[in-house]
């Protein structure tokens, strides 16, 4: 019954993650173990270090990643919970191979919405998430999104121009 | 005066490497061979070691190195009064002390082996109230030093006090009293360690205090043994500072010696809760204060008696007194001042810089008992600080010369969006409004012999520049501030200068971002530098363009003659004509600024800062009288800023102090019972998220402030001093109670209605 | 640092009911671990095998019939909840709490089954589903039974679940005509924990008579603590709102808060009080 996936002896198993539209085949138990979360994974195995630990324990959302397209603590999810799924973290967004950036962090860019910007990677991948296929954002939203996200260096306002900005182009450009 | 550069909102410099998570904090960086430390702190606030056995650590497969105090020299301390060693051998004092360290090839491992270590303590009583401390029968904590009372002579009497109460027509006396906070750095501190062949010292730091730092290490590697090497700091991204990161701490130093023991490059980060009660705080405060004033509302006396929490050591937190003596003497004109400052030992954790550096405390103190002098007096609390408000040219009985001064205007304007007179004294629907200003140093603060920072310019072959500052970045914005000076001075744009400020090998000197300086010490050093370079560059252009060098000008890296425009040259193709020549140059300039500033002389009195900064902060509140929960419907905060060298990094500093004020005003608190922290981690210290930001407007008055650069004063740290009082005056005016002890909960609001109600 | 511990990963409820069977009290069963994994990460929790349900579909799913009532599959997560056109429309009270629990990525990775397993006192959800009359189902291979959700904690952290057992369903009664439900926490900030919470359902009359009541009391005990003698005052009286402050204060007596760092026994029965009035209030107009 235990063979699913298991760390100790030889029964050990792989788990597939799709990161940033990459497949990653992780065998358990060597590459990846059961209470590893998957910041651990992203970051210390994959080099994901985009993703940041800001308290570890599911307070602060520096950890926040998407997985299948909705924001999720990163330190508060097993890697192994995720086998088959796919992951988006702050590298994955925008143009990779041109290097464009996401409309989220060029406003994020143009507005200085952070300071130290150790929070902006969680923030951006809530807002991204937020953005994507939903054609009309209220400021609530907005707030519901960022809500949890911790900022010391309080940039809210700031981040909170950014966001609307894009909506703004958006909505001028017509498309979603 | 018009501005190309100056005064624009030009997005920080480092925004593309943070929106794409390729900028490098300490926890991203990865060396070849690399180690883990780990600390092993006390299991108990005061006790003495008996034993400390390690064996079993040092067996565990993956384990490179395990110390103890007897790993470092016998003597050797750190802090501000060299009484804190990095491991405790013999007596623990606190429940943060460290004990024994260990590292390993994982993490993992490393915290295996901490729970290895067995530590025999006999158990001692505790002290934890700086009042049971300053008895005579206390337990002394630090034999060496003989009490727990710190031999720091915090003491300013300016006039006669005595003299004044007496003369005085309304007198008032309160104490308030404010609790530990911590920074709360989004990323938690950490450092790695790796000494080179030939034993010189390489760090990767988060500090704000880089050349500092280094001296400390150097004195460090000595006390090892280690002679006449070299250390270098290499500051990455730096996650959060608020003067978090302006002592060193033990952590540090072990990571220093694990890393000398194996030879091996060792990493130490703290996890969130090691953040909390291995860092240092805000240090908590007894305030007994008194003013009075004439009939006519003139302040004629101050008085202040405060005893600090300093903790188990000393870190820079037993030296916030002589930034408190600002306000207590120069904030509002007030002829006599006294204050006196205790440091008491106790076994809590001890203290450190943060943001306002003792400012807050000192003016939470202030303002709220000028709102209590104001109703005993009968006069408004507004017309009571508009009488007394500090102005351009005068100078205070501490010894400071105000050169500009918006502090009236910034009143006059708080009270103007705030609908003062119309809102102040109703206590309709339970609101209220309050105000409170500051004054904060504005242009450095000479704590140390010097004050300096120091510039390297260098322009390329391309018409780049290159400008080497020994600021320090930790997300303010130094790097675009200076950049933005830079450029403006030069003529080029802002994106063709480089700011290099993140390593102390290449880095010219600096004092480190604290009393915040950097904008006007760092900003002048790059202008003054900048001013070099052109003079070189203008002479070049001049003999290049044939015309006389008054008549050359510079606008986005192109020279021309002002009287004749077609004369012109691209600044490449001119830096490169003097470059590729027989006996060729290149241009290179370098400054550096130390302010005309002054140390306090022994009774604490001299011109510490080359300018002031003044604000006002004002606030409507709704309390629930039901619940006690106090709702901020409205914020202004006014500053004078000398002038906005950059509008976008302004208002950050302003919105993000006036937050950690907020917290600090209502909600957060480092709990700590008989020694132990209780609430160290996110969930239950409160820190404000995006629901429970209030709408704030930012007023910036621009006074031109002759000695800054383009007119600039500082602005790093007053967007906090003035929050708690102006909500508690706000509170007052709106139910009638005064809470004076930080922060104002929903239950001390509520009890203090109740024995309102009761009287 | 998580304890190390064997991770598995069943197929069907069966398999999982069969894995338990099998490990019982040296395992745990994971369902978002929104709060599992942050005690195994301090230490209070160590099991030797973790039993993943979250993928489980089967157990994913809210349904809504006009005669049985809304029933939520344990896994289902908060956020699906929240967002539920059906419970919305039917039951906005669960929905509004949904939106003050914890932040969005917690809702999208938690589950309900989760939370009510996990039996914080200071959880959202059970106060509001206990005054709405949930109830909850177990199973195991021996069977299921369905109790009462206010029946189901025991203490602190502690539930009904016997070492075999796993949370398969809440049921939600079907709403009687002229019911009004609100929930309110009051905290210090906005998407924290609740210092105290309160939740009520009235259910009236033609004459606008109270015919129910139920009064349930977050965080102010050792479980969520129905107020049965304020309820009682409440029933057979019409809209009062003397008589609202009156139940608050009885609500206030008949519960067990204890002092924590973030408030004090007396302030939450101050809360619980002024909170049971406003949320009678509050229920009431929400008829």
């Amino acid at each position: 019954m235990e063979t699913k996936v298991q760390a100790k002896g030889a029964l050990s198993s792989s788990i597939r993650l799709k990161v940033n539209g990459k497949i990653y085949d992780l065998t358990v138990g060597k590459d990846v173990q059961p209470w590893h979360t998957l910041t651990h994974t992203l970051r210390e195995k994959l080099g994901f270090t985009g993703t940041k630990v800001g308290c570890d324990h599911g307070a602060c959302g520096a950890c926040t990643v998407l997985i299948e397209e909705k924001p999720v603590l990163s330190c508060l999810t097993l890697t192994v919970e995720c086998d088959g799924k796919s992951i988006v973290t702050i590298e994955g967004i925008g143009d990779p191979t041109s290097g464009r950036l996401d409309p989220l962090q060029e406003a994020f860019i143009e507005h200085t919405a952070f300071q130290c910007g150790f929070c902006t990677p969680g923030i951006i991948m809530s807002l991204k998430a937020l953005l994507d296929g939903n054609p009309s954002v209220t400021e609530e939203d907005i707030k519901d999104a960022l809500s949890g996200h911790y900022c010391r260096c309080i940039s809210h306002y700031h981040v909170l121009r950014a966001v609307k900005d894009v909506i703004e182009k958006r909505r001028r450009n017509g498309s979603l | 005066m018009s501005f190309n550069i100056i005064g624009k909102k030009i997005p920080k410099k480092d925004a593309p490497f943070k929106v794409t998570g390729q900028a490098l904090y300490i926890d991203d960086v990865e060396l070849p061979g690399m180690l883990y430390g780990k600390i092993l702190y006390s299991k108990y606030p005061h006790a003495r070691i008996l034993h400390i056995d390690t064996s079993k650590a040092e067996k565990l497969p993956g384990v490179k190195a395990v110390i103890t105090a007897k790993d470092f020299p016998p003597h050797f301390r750190i802090g501000f009064m060299k009484d804190n060693p990095p491991l405790k051998g013999t007596k623990v004092l606190s429940t943060r002390d460290e004990i024994a360290a260990v590292c390993a090839i994982s993490p993992e491992i490393a915290e295996e082996a901490l729970d290895l270590i067995s530590v025999e303590y006999e158990v001692l009583q505790g002290i934890f109230d700086p009042l049971v401390a300053m008895r005579e029968d206390a337990p002394i904590l630090h034999e060496e030093v003989g009490s727990n009372i710190l031999k720091l002579p915090w003491r300013l009497v300016c006039g006669d006090v005595e003299k004044a109460k007496k003369e005085s027509a309304y007198v008032v006396e309160d104490t308030f009293t404010t609790q530990w906070v911590t920074h709360c750095c989004l990323a938690t501190s950490g450092c790695v360690a790796y000494f080179d062949v030939n034993n010189n010292l390489t760090m990767y730091s988060n500090t704000q205090i880089p050349s500092l730092a280094q001296n400390e290490f150097l004195e460090a590697l000595t006390a090892l043994g280690l002679r006449n090497r070299r250390v270098r700091i290499i500051q990455v991204t730096i996650g959060g500072g608020f003067g978090s990161k302006l002592d060193t701490y033990p952590y540090e130093y072990i990571a220093i010696l694990l890393a000398l023991k194996t030879r091996k490059p060792v990493k130490i980060v703290f996890s969130r809760d090691e953040e909390f009660f291995a860092t240092s705080p805000r240090q908590c405060t007894i305030t007994k204060i008194s003013q009075g004033c004439d009939r006519d509302g003139r302040l004629t006396f101050r008085e202040v008696e405060m005893i600090l929490d300093n903790g188990a050591y000393t870190s820079w937190g037993a030296t916030t007194p002589s930034v408190m003596m600002m306000p207590i003497s120069s904030l509002y004109r007030v002829p006599n001042v006294k204050y006196t400052a205790t440091c008491v030992y106790t076994n809590n954790t001890y203290c450190q810089a943060m943001r306002g550096y003792g400012n807050p405390q000192a003016t939470f103190a202030i303002e709220s008992s000028l709102d209590h002098l104001a109703e005993e007096s009968g006069i408004d609390p507004y017309d009571l600080r508009i009488i007394n408000a500090n102005e351009p040219g005068e100078i205070t009985p501490q010894g400071f010369r105000v050169t500009t001064c918006g502090l009236k205007e910034c009143i006059e304007e708080v009270a103007k969006r705030l609908n003062w007179k119309e809102k102040r004294g109703r206590g309709l629907k339970k609101r209220g409004v309050g105000i409170a200003s500051l004054i904060h140093v504005g242009g450095g603060a000479r704590v140390y012999k010097s004050d300096g920072c120091g510039t390297i310019i260098k322009m390329d072959d391309f018409g780049k520049v290159d400008v080497f500052t020994g600021a320090s970045d930790i997300g303010q914005g130094a790097d675009t501030v200076i950049a933005q000076i830079v450029a403006e001075e030069l003529g080029v744009p802002v994106e063709d200068v480089n700011v290099i400020h993140n390593d102390t090998d290449i880095c010219p000197w600096d004092v480190g971002v604290h009393a915040s300086r950097t904008t006007f010490v760092a900003g002048n050093s790059a202008l003054f530098a900048a001013k070099k370079i052109k003079k070189k560059l203008l002479e070049i252009l001049s003999k290049l363009l044939e015309v006389p060098p008054e008549d050359v000008a510079i606008k986005n890296g192109i020279a021309f003659s002002k009287s004749d425009p077609q004369k012109s040259i691209p600044l490449a193709r001119a830096l490169r004509r003097i470059h590729f020549t027989t006996g060729g140059s290149m241009l290179m300039a370098e400054h550096f600024y130390d302010p005309q500033n002054e140390n306090l002389n022994k009774e604490f009195r001299g011109n510490l800062s080359a300018a002031y900064a003044y604000g006002t902060h004002g606030v409507e509140v709704e309390v629930d009288t039901e619940t006690g929960k106090v709702k901020i419907l409205k914020y202004v905060a006014a500053h004078d800023v000398g002038r906005a060298i950059n509008p976008l990094l302004l208002e950050g500093q302003i919105y993000g102090g006036v937050l950690q004020g907020i917290g600090y005003a209502l909600s957060e608190k480092m709990i700590y019972d008989n020694g132990y922290l209780k609430n160290g981690n996110f969930l239950d210290y409160k820190i404000l998220t995006v629901r429970d930001v209030p709408p704030v407007e930012i007023v910036i008055i621009e006074t031109n402030e002759e000695a800054g650069p383009f007119g600039a004063k500082g602005i790093g740290e007053p967007g906090l001093v003035p929050t708690a009082p102006a909500i508690a005056n706000a509170i007052y005016d709106a139910v009638g109670v005064r809470i004076r002890d930080l922060p104002i909960t929903p239950e001390k609001v509520l009890k203090a209605l109740k024995e309102k109600n009761k009287g | 640092m998580i304890h190390d511990f064997h991770y598995l990963r069943p197929d069907s409820l069966q398999e999982a009911m069969t894995m338990l069977s099998e490990y019982g009290d040296r395992s745990k069963i994971l369902c978002g671990g929104q709060s599992l994994l942050i005690v195994m990460r301090q230490g209070m929790v160590a099991p030797e095998y973790v039993i993943d349900i979250k993928h489980l579909n089967e157990l994913n799913y809210i349904r809504f019939d006009e005669k049985k009532g809304l029933a939520i599959g344990a896994t289902t997560t908060h956020r699906a909840i929240e967002k539920s056109d059906v419970i919305k429309r039917r039951y906005p009270v669960i929905a509004d709490m949904e939106n003050r629990l914890a932040s969005i990525q917690t809702r999208n990775w938690g589950t309900i089954g989760g939370n009510l397993a996990h039996a914080d006192p200071a959880g959202d959800p059970a106060p509001v589903l206990i005054v709405l009359g949930a109830e909850i189902t177990l199973a195991s291979l021996k069977g299921e039974r369905t109790m009462l959700l206010e029946e189901f904690f025991v203490d602190y952290f502690t539930t009904q679940l016997n070492e075999d057992e796993i949370i398969k369903e809440i049921n939600v009664p079907v709403l009687p005509p002229r019911s009004g439900c609100a929930y309110q926490k009051f905290n210090l900030l906005r998407n924290d924990m609740g210092i105290v919470g309160v939740a009520v359902k009235v259910t009236l009359n033609e004459a606008g008579v109270c015919t129910d009541a139920k009064i349930c009391l977050g965080n102010a005990g050792r479980v969520p603590i129905r107020a049965r003698k304020a309820e009682g005052a409440v029933i057979g009286q019409k809209y009062d709102e003397k008589l609202f402050a009156e139940a608050g204060k009885i609500a206030s007596e008949e519960c067990e808060p204890v002092s924590d760092i973030h408030a004090s026994e007396e302030f939450r029965r101050h809360l619980v009080s002024v909170l049971t009035r406003r949320m009678l209030v509050a229920a009431w107009k929400a008829i």
